[in-house]
């Protein structure tokens, strides 16, 4: 009886252990020694000078490798810690003066341009451009509203220019966004400039109608409080 | 001689049987358990990192999308783990002298990448790719949970193969639109998912099952 006994805890306990071990031995096949993304950590700084493959293409303003004196420094992000900066040139040239596109503007560009500004934009400079986004609210420089005369008269190529080599308190963000996508976003800043100043009367019929059903929700939500936000999309969306 | 043994050996005997038949399947009932659990997947715990990077405060209370630091995510394998570059955006002016930091300035300065704790840590033999996933209409709080509410992060999957397979056999019942991707508190309460997830299912061409569940979708 006694040894009965003994004999099953022993091959209990043999089980157990071989269960232990079953799930202990995993690891070797876990982790290969190969190289993986991010085994060592975060995204390196990119070495001065450093151009992504197939960057200078993404660029359909930039000048055309061979034409430009410094094509090598296209899109060479601005990650050169602050002591640095000024030892290379890694600001990306920009056409100056230009207030054209490189593409034809459509809505497919315009909600692309929306969706990268919602998500490197919209925490500093607000869901409505004014420069009042939530990292503004825990102490960040504000930057300019994109409402104000001297924004709204500027080029897009100067919004280019800020985007790629930052401006003031703002860094680069030319590893944020490619430079498609940066034209992208200054064709929303557009439609978002042209949102605060739209006339109703230049409305679509059903445009129209949408603003006013937005607005009459919004009265019943808050009393006209979120009467502008609700407003904005419908104009800018639409109006381009 | 007496007898060696009473009579109700006789049904002890016949007894031990069952205990041990028990038993084994107990034990192996357990080992099928301890593996799935998160003694051994670390699912729910959190990890410690160098820097104290709480995903509730930059995603929860600040509203930052999931890509403004993970820029990778819509177009290769890895999510993406931003550079010290990306800190940097908003902590050169922000806690810009808070000792909590000095671990992401020491980065800046010298050049080298912060040395983050991986939590998602899939095996090296399985092959994953997260750009397939937010492009198809596979969302982050899907796999990765309620992230905005993680001060420190932590697994919410035991991040194993009935886990992937679970949703490879039946994505339709995950999927979202799109443009909802990085929403943290998907989906909303009128959101019919039977439904819906049905259309996405043919509107964005994911593969029969068969094709997702073969091994080599996921070993290659």
């Amino acid at each position: 009886m006694s040894n009965n006994s003994m004999r099953q805890t022993g091959l209990i306990a043999c089980l157990l252990l071989a269960g232990l071990g079953v799930s202990a031995c995993r690891q070797d096949m876990h982790d290969n020694p190969k190289y993986k993304p991010y085994r060592d950590g975060g995204m390196r700084q990119l070495p001065e000078g450093t151009v992504a493959r197939g960057s200078l293409d993404l660029n359909p303003a930039a000048p055309k490798a061979g034409t430009a004196t410094t094509p090598a420094t296209q899109a060479a992000p601005a990650v050169a810690a602050p002591g640095q900066a000024t030892t290379t040139p890694a600001s990306a040239p920009v056409p100056t003066g230009v207030d054209g596109f490189p593409f034809k503007i459509s809505e497919e560009i315009l909600k692309r341009g929306e969706s990268r500004y919602n998500i490197s934009c919209l925490p500093c400079h607000g869901k409505l451009g004014d420069g009042t986004g939530m990292i503004v609210l825990r102490g960040f420089r504000k930057p300019p509203s994109y409402h104000e005369e001297r924004l709204r008269k500027a080029p897009s190529s100067y919004f280019y220019d800020v985007i790629s080599n930052g401006f003031g308190a703002m860094s680069s963000y030319s590893d944020q966004l490619t430079p498609e996508d940066r034209w992208k976003v200054i064709a929303y800043i557009r439609a978002l400039q042209l949102s605060q100043r739209a006339n109703v009367a230049d409305l679509a019929d059903n445009d129209k109608k949408e603003l006013d059903n937005a607005e009459r929700k919004a009265q019943e939500k808050t009393g006209g409080h979120s009467a502008a936000p609700a407003a904005a999309p419908a104009a800018g969306g639409h109006s381009n | 001689m007496p007898q060696l043994f009473h009579r109700s050996t006789n049904t002890l005997a016949r007894l031990s049987i069952v205990v041990v038949a028990l038993l084994a399947g107990v034990g192996g009932w357990l080992i099928l358990e301890l593996s799935r659990s998160p003694y051994v997947t670390q699912a729910f715990v959190a990890r410690e990192q160098p820097v104290q990077f709480s995903h509730k405060h930059h995603v929860g209370d600040d509203g930052i999308d999931c890509r403004y630091c993970h820029t990778t995510v819509e177009t290769t394998a890895s999510a993406g783990m931003p550079a010290t570059k990306t800190c940097m955006n908003c902590h050169s002016q922000l806690f810009a002298n808070s000792p909590y930091l000095e671990i992401v300035r020491a980065s800046w300065r010298n050049g080298e990448p912060i040395k983050w704790t991986k939590v998602h840590d899939l095996p090296d033999f399985a092959y994953f790719n997260h750009s397939i996933h937010v492009n198809k209409g596979v969302g982050c709080s899907s796999c990765h949970g309620r992230v905005d509410l993680m001060p420190l992060m932590w697994n919410v999957s035991s991040l194993q193969m009935e886990w992937c397979l679970e949703c490879h056999r039946n994505p339709e019942k995950v999927l979202r639109p799109k443009d909802k991707i990085t929403e943290m508190d998907w989906p909303p309460a009128n959101w019919d998912q039977a439904k819906e997830g049905a259309r996405l299912k043919q509107e964005y061409k994911i593969q029969p099952t068969e094709v997702l569940t073969s091994c080599s979708t996921c070993h290659r």
